[in-house]
């Protein structure tokens, strides 16, 4: 084998000679040390693709075979090549999907029982906490629930804004980036700064300080017909069945992606300015929950983001009312 | 007698203003209003008084003029249980629906050009039946009744 040679050859000549061995053995540390102690055939190879050598392993007369053999071999030889091989403590989107049993009901004509199972994260499964912080720039700390990828991020409004001053115009660039995490939590923020990434960035942070909870009709469309108006932009939201999609304003697209909304009809009429888009809807998707802002004197005056009622869903009604939002709960 | 309008007008901004309790001239076309009205949550007490104070006592000793019918207004959370409450059929043009209609407008479209009630909201209406002269639209509904649509709150 030619890994005898390379030893012994001198090193001008250990260039030509690695052209010739295949790639896989080229990757293999040719120090000399290790040649001389493992012999003719040595193969140094990852600790994953070795099994141990049990079977037909050649033992001496009078000794006993040993469990695990100094000279390892392939288990596949296309699998040489991978690098490392997927990691079975974490449940994967494609391989580890819900499973969907269907259970025969008993009744006739009755529709036969469906039985979803999720997989559950396996309980020795490591947390990944993401602690690399960015220097210079102080961005919020998310909790290990949110990795920074698992977060809708659109930057929806991004211009240059000038200050006059006495002695000149002064640059800089606005964002508006709204952040959600599709399943019911979204929020916008807003950021100015020199260049267009600053102000991304920091809009980004300000969004993820600015996040609230949207409550749902089946975790995919709003409750009920809504009309908002802010300044000159008024917005005509409609719920709508299982499967519609979103026939929406694109500035709404983004939001309602972002926020985890599947089905809906809007019209924005008036002023179509993007701004105010995002601001209206999102005065609808989280009115419902924050506390009327009427300015107590205490916590400062109320901001014109919070004044609408926004939305609610059946059981805040019901609650309030203290009766079931069914047909005859006034008169029977 | 009055145009509903009065009363709408009047529990509106007595919501608006954190009053605890409103009172009203006592009509019949009030005292039917505000029972659907507490029937389906948005009051927690009707009791009939005087311009000074609720008492029953006190009302049948009371002149007309000085008879009301007071309203305890609720509230949950900081915010008012009735939101608003609009006239539907007003005097410059009365809307009058089929039963057919009414189903129309409680399962979400439109009816005479009035919208589809949303979630939480309810319609007053007004029908000639003299048993059930003041219905909810889904008592209407029941009783395949039409009438005037009077007003709608939420």
């Amino acid at each position: 084998m030619q890994l005898t040679r390379l030893s012994s050859s001198p090193k001008i000549k250990r260039s030509a000679s690695l052209a010739r061995i295949p790639k896989v053995m080229q990757r293999i540390s040719t120090s000399s040390s290790i040649l001389r102690s493992t012999g003719v055939r040595a193969r140094i190879t990852p600790a994953a693709l070795t099994l141990p050598n049990t079977r037909g392993a050649r033992t001496r007369p009078g000794t006993l075979p040993a469990t695990t053999s100094s000279r390892p071999h392939f288990i596949h030889p296309k699998l040489s090549k991978v690098d490392k091989f997927p990691d079975l403590l974490a449940v994967d989107p494609l391989l580890d999907a819900p499973t969907t049993e269907t259970i025969p009901s008993f009744r006739k004509r009755q529709p036969p029982g469906r039985l979803t199972i999720h997989p559950s994260p396996l309980p020795f499964a490591k947390h990944k906490v993401d602690t690399s912080a960015t220097e210079g720039t102080a961005s919020v700390k998310l909790p290990p629930a949110f990795n920074n990828n698992s977060l809708h991020r659109f930057p929806l409004v991004v211009k240059r804004v000038v200050q006059q001053t006495g002695k000149g115009k002064i640059p800089s660039m606005y964002a508006l980036v709204v952040v959600g995490n599709g399943r019911g939590l979204v929020g916008y923020g807003q950021g100015k700064g020199d260049g267009a990434m600053k102000a991304v960035d920091k809009a980004y942070n300000d969004a993820l300080k600015r996040m609230d909870t949207v409550d749902l009709f089946e975790n995919r469309t709003i409750w009920t017909n809504i009309d908002i108006k802010l300044g000159a932009t008024r917005i005509v939201m409609r719920p709508r069945p299982v499967g519609f999609g979103l026939a929406v304003n694109p500035y709404l697209h983004q939001v309602c992606k972002a926020a985890g909304i599947k089905d809906l009809s809007a019209k924005v009429y008036g002023s179509r300015n993007g701004m105010q888009i995002i601001k209206a809807a999102m005065m609808v998707f989280h009115g419902g929950s924050a506390p009327q802002g009427l300015g107590d004197g205490v916590g400062g005056k109320g901001s014109r983001e919070e004044a609408k009622e926004g939305m609610r869903s059946r059981d805040v009604i019901e609650r309030e009312r203290g009766r079931k939002l069914i047909e005859g709960s006034g008169w029977l | 007698m009055p145009l509903p309008h009065d009363l709408c007008s009047h529990v509106q901004n007595g919501f608006r203003a954190r009053l605890r309790r409103i009172a009203v001239p006592h009509t019949t076309q009030n005292l039917a209003i505000l029972s659907i009205l507490l029937r389906e949550g948005f009051l927690s007490t009707i009791t009939r008084g005087t311009s000074v104070a609720p008492s029953p006592a006190d009302w049948h000793t009371a002149t007309e003029a000085q008879r009301r019918i007071w309203a305890d207004l609720k509230y949950r959370d900081d915010r008012p249980v009735l939101s608003s409450m609009e006239l539907v059929s007003k005097p410059s043009k009365k809307i009058f629906m089929e039963p057919g209609e009414i189903q129309a407008i409680c399962s979400g479209r439109r009816a005479k050009f009035v919208a589809p009630l949303g979630m939480g909201e309810i319609a007053v209406i007004r029908t000639r039946q003299k048993e059930h002269e003041w219905v909810e639209a889904r008592e209407a509904l029941r009783l395949q009744l039409g009438g005037e649509v009077v007003c709608r709150v939420r």
